[in-house]
């Protein structure tokens, strides 16, 4: 027989009739030869070739079905794999644009770029699922105290806003001890001693951290455009 | 209100009430004072609201955390993704997350070396040698109109080659469907014991049939148009691409 054939020559059929035979001997736990999944990959990704991407689709759900089943996370989502599998495919094609092709030299880094997509949507959920929590736990404090405001409000927040109002926060802050105590409490959610801990290079003990948060949280009290602007958005 | 014990307890202090952190006296004095008990609770609805409204704002999405994992991230976004790594112990957790699900699905992408026993299969890409459009207009008269693209029952067979690998195919009507064709194929020059014969239409696979021993094979029931066969056996595979099915 002469030699291979190159495999551009070939119709994305073709490459898509090659890729299904040689990831059925890949499940068969034969050798395979991953080069004609990688072309319809590059076609689809390179050359944004649509058709390519729904074969890539085909040839890969169920594959990546099996991946999102495995995700610690996903038992815990509430959502179908489906939802996932669906999500990881766009993320994929939304993040993966020709230019970074260049970064994947086999069909193995391609598809562990599609296992962090589905990791990605999966954690995607669950930070929606902990801004929630942390939406809640205001809100609880709200109702205790008869002020007005819900759940899905907080979470409609436009990220803009919240960009602004760090903003805010950050142009009356002081020092970097300051900067740093409420960045830790405030975005990373830290209690004083794990702060204290993650930052023991600036801190000499809880008590600073403490007396820090009590000064930047008194200031921030008196400062009515900025309460106007946190209620504003309750 | 006033406080029922002064002195009142600092902030600060009431902060570590509110962490579980305070000491007994603390504790004791708020549980007492209404006063310092309900200031308690307006400096944890504005911690509250603060961390609602700026939890993870600053954080890299975990898609970017990913990229940032598989070392494709240009160089300025991953100095900083690494210099937000260094304080959030979220975005840490998540990428040593990532790391965890990647090291176990890894096996999903490898073979083990006692599994790597069978050869790669050749891929032809076939060429029409006789009874295309070429031929025919060789044999018509010098001034007869060129129908392009009109092959089987009116031109008879066409015939294709790959290396040493001859594939005749004949189009005719399908028996029992009129409007229908069907594709007699015949395969020489290589083994066609375990061949399959795969017809694709608009990258959809229509149809696989067997290819038997003496080579010979038949799809029915097709709707004119064009198509790609691809004859498959274990060790070679030929592609017959842009095969006219009754197109005019």
């Amino acid at each position: 027989m002469s030699q291979r054939t190159d495999l551009r020559l070939l119709t994305i059929a073709g490459i898509a009739h090659r890729c299904r035979q040689e990831t059925e001997h890949f499940f068969q736990r034969q050798s395979y030869d991953p080069w004609y999944c990688f072309e319809l990959l590059r076609r689809a990704i390179v050359d944004r070739n649509q058709r390519a991407w729904e074969l890539v689709y085909n040839q890969y759900r169920p594959l990546v079905a099996g991946w999102v089943k495995r995700h610690s996370a996903f038992p815990g989502s509430g959502e179908e794999i489906q939802y996932f599998v669906n999500r990881a495919f766009e993320k994929m094609w939304m993040a993966l644009t020709p230019d970074k092709f260049s970064h994947f030299s086999d069909l193995k880094s391609l598809l562990r770029y599609l296992q962090m997509c589905v990791h990605s949507v999966i954690l995607d959920q669950v930070r929606v699922a902990e801004q929630a929590v942390v939406g809640v736990e205001a809100e609880d404090l709200d109702a205790e105290s008869n002020a007005t405001g819900t759940v899905v409000e907080n979470q409609a927040l436009a990220r803009v806003h919240r960009q602004e109002l760090w903003d805010q926060i950050n142009a009356r802050l002081h020092d970097e001890k300051e900067r740093q105590v409420v960045y830790a409490s405030f975005v990373l959610a830290l209690k004083p001693r794990e702060l204290c801990a993650q930052f023991r290079e600036t801190f000499r003990d809880v008590q600073e951290v403490y007396r820090v948060k009590e000064n930047v949280l008194a200031r921030l009290r008196r400062d009515a455009e900025l309460l106007e602007f946190l209620d504003g958005h309750a | 209100m006033a406080c029922v014990s002064p002195p009142e307890p600092k902030d600060w202090e009431l902060l570590t009430y509110i962490d579980g952190e305070a000491d007994q006296r603390v504790v004791e004095h708020v549980e007492q004072c209404v006063h310092c008990r309900e200031k308690a609770h307006r400096l944890a609805h504005l911690q509250g609201r603060l961390t609602a409204e700026l939890y993870r704002l600053t954080c890299p999405s975990p898609e970017e955390l990913g990229e940032y994992h598989l070392g494709i991230l240009p160089r300025d976004r991953a100095a900083a993704v690494a210099c937000h790594l260094a304080e959030c112990p979220h975005c840490t957790r998540e990428v040593t997350q990532l790391k965890d699900y990647l090291t176990q699905l890894a096996p999903t992408l490898e073979l083990g070396p006692l599994e790597r026993i069978k050869e790669q299969v050749w891929v032809l890409v076939a060429r029409l040698v006789s009874g295309g459009p070429g031929d025919r207009l060789l044999k018509q008269p010098a001034l007869a109109p060129a129908h392009a693209g009109i092959r089987g029952e009116e031109d008879g067979p066409c015939i294709y080659q790959a290396d040493d690998v001859q594939t005749v195919i004949e189009v005719q009507d399908d028996a029992e469907r009129p409007d229908r064709k069907g594709i007699f194929g015949l395969v020489t020059g290589m083994d066609t014991g375990e061949m399959q014969a795969h017809l694709w239409q608009a990258d959809q696979r229509v149809a696989v049939v067997p290819v038997d021993e003496l080579g010979n094979f038949v799809i029915p029931n097709l709707a004119p148009g064009s198509y790609e066969l691809i004859l498959s056996s274990p060790e070679v595979e030929i592609h017959i691409q842009d095969l006219q099915v009754g197109v005019r």
